[in-house]
């Protein structure tokens, strides 16, 4: 396979594995076709979260840009694209899963592997690893007898049900947060800082509960 | 240690985390049943959630800690309930997050109609979890066909037998009383005394459901009784149970809600106490061939597994007991409404 487009750093790879940049980075062609995982979905999963980060880090270096030259607030298009980002940091979140998960496959306890003295795999004859299949197990092995596909599959269309529901619900509540807009903040007791340090103290003193009930909420002598 | 002693440890160490489960996030639930029967008003409605606002999620911690420890000391019962379970234990998540979720979502908007809607989900995710960890105790009391490898032969049509759905209503009506008895402590006036009414009702029904799952257990589970015939001391803790049992409608009567309150933990707890000492030694009861029940022993793992977990634990243990604690006086007394409450 080739790659195009591929922004390269020679030796990175052995330096993450190894901390030495010279050192050898055992490939896929060492492992049996059915010992692989398939290699395009963890690929491109991964690629697009590692390029959803770097976006991320792009759009606060823009805005701590534009923030320090006081033009933040009128740069409806950067915020508009803020409105949207969630999306891509929720996304990026189960890309993640997909690389992790996808990629240990076929595997869900990998048997050991060894290794020779100067640090190279052991392999057999036929020049692949030979795996000692009783210290592992397949995912095919794993999977329980007395759950039925449809039991899995109902509870798949459950969960996205509930989530779409869930979803939507939160989407509706955020939206007339948001419209609502912020309270006129307290007075604390030096008057409020209007920096991110007085905002800080605010909420720590117990002023505003993250989840509901605040301290004096419940209190007896009240 | 030797693995024997390992084992039987982490099989009361178990039994704790369940009892602890039980007795706290029972009122929780038994609050979210009595919700929209007992509460009326929008206020009153908000009361009886922010009663259990501060409380309810550190409570099912009780929970995920009873399941990531069955895992981690009983991987192989773990196997067996986990999939056995599974259609079950997947509507019991639908309760237990449609409920979290009713909690959170129901005081944001001012609609009557949104409102209403979060409480019937309140309501119906505490009821569907409390019904279904009924179930899951009956079945686990009446034992379930399994085969050799420790797979359940049963489905979840099975799993709702006339037993099963009988301890499950027990529970519901327990937790009803027990959350009764907990709002009770939590509010005043008018809300207060129409409490009243719904403590009694909930153990009446939870009386009858008692007495008929006794002598469902005596007459059809002899598997249940066995552990007391080889310990008769263990009849104390029958004495125990049937003493809170009548000491609720007692402290009831003379207007005593903290001694019920007490009670129906105690109550709970000798519940859960029972359940265990019926089990032992098994996890899973296999009631077509008994060579093929989970127990402690051959569901276990290392006994170097068994001695980490066991020190984590003692060390853990006294940060849990200190948080518990410190939530529980700082949100003690009555409960007020305020800007940040659900």
């Amino acid at each position: 396979m080739s790659i195009r487009f591929n922004v390269s750093v020679p030796g990175g790879l052995s330096f993450l594995i190894h901390e030495d940049f010279a050192e050898p980075v055992v490939g896929l062609d060492r492992f049996r076709p059915e010992d692989r995982p398939p290699t395009l979905l963890p690929f491109a999963s991964y690629h697009v979260m590692i390029g959803l980060g770097m976006a991320f880090i792009g759009l606060t270096l823009t805005a701590s840009i534009l923030l320090w030259r006081g033009r933040l607030w009128n740069a409806r298009w950067l915020l508009w694209i803020f409105v949207f980002a969630v999306g891509g940091a929720m996304a990026a979140n189960q890309l993640g899963w997909v690389a992790a998960e996808v990629g240990r496959q076929p595997w869900i306890v990998h048997p050991p592997v060894e290794w020779t003295d100067d640090g190279d795999l052991v392999v057999g004859a036929d020049g692949v690893v030979e795996y000692d299949e009783r210290l592992g197990l397949r995912t095919s092995d794993a999977v329980s007898p007395s759950v039925r596909a449809d039991q899995v599959l109902s509870s798949v269309i459950g969960f996205s049900l509930i989530y779409l529901l869930l979803g939507a619900a939160w989407l509706f509540v955020l939206d007339r947060k948001i419209r609502h807009g912020p309270d006129v903040p307290e007075q604390g007791p030096g008057g409020a800082r209007d920096d991110l340090l007085g905002a800080a103290t605010v909420r720590s003193s117990g002023a505003a509960g993250m989840t509901g009930a605040g301290i004096d909420s419940v209190d007896e002598k009240a | 240690m030797d693995f024997e002693t390992l084992c039987v440890i982490w099989f009361v160490l178990e039994g704790v985390l369940l009892a602890g489960y039980a007795v706290l996030d029972g009122f929780d639930l038994g609050v979210g049943i009595l919700h929209p029967f007992v509460a009326r008003s929008d206020t009153e409605r908000r009361l009886s959630m922010n009663s259990i606002g501060p409380l309810w999620d550190g409570n099912e911690v009780w929970l995920v800690t009873f399941g990531g420890a069955l895992f981690a000391a009983f991987p192989n019962a773990y196997a067996t309930v986990f999939s056995g379970f599974y259609t079950a234990f997947m509507l019991l998540l639908f309760a237990l997050i449609f409920r979290a979720v009713s909690l959170e979502f129901r005081s944001k908007i001012e609609s009557d109609r949104w409102r209403r809607f979060w409480d019937w989900g309140f309501f119906g995710g505490s009821f569907l979890a409390s019904l279904l960890f009924g179930v899951a105790v009956g079945n686990a009391i009446a034992g379930m066909p399994l085969d050799a490898g420790g797979n359940v032969l049963a489905t979840v049509i099975d799993q709702l037998n006339p037993y099963g759905i009988l301890v499950g209503l027990m529970t519901v009506a327990l937790f009803a009383l027990h959350g009764g008895l907990f709002l009770y402590l939590k509010t005043e006036d008018d809300f207060q005394r129409r409490l009243r009414d719904w403590m009694w009702r909930s153990f009446g029904l939870f009386l009858v459901c008692y007495m008929l799952t006794t002598i469902y257990t005596i007459a059809l589970v002899p598997r249940a009784t066995t552990n007391f015939g080889h310990y008769p001391i263990a009849a104390l803790i029958v004495v125990a149970n049937v003493l809170a049992v009548a000491n609720i409608p007692r402290c009831l009567h003379w207007g005593w809600p903290g001694k019920a309150f007490a009670s129906s933990c105690v109550l709970i707890a000798t519940l859960i106490l029972l359940f265990g000492f019926a089990l032992f030694p098994n996890l899973v009861t296999a009631n077509n061939d008994p060579a093929n029940s989970v127990t402690v022993f051959n569901a276990a793992s290392s006994p170097k597994t068994l001695t980490i977990m066991l020190v984590i634990a003692l060390v853990g243990m006294p940060f849990v007991v200190t948080y518990t604690g410190i939530i529980y006086w700082t949100f003690r007394g009555k409960v007020r409404l305020d800007a940040h409450s659900y």
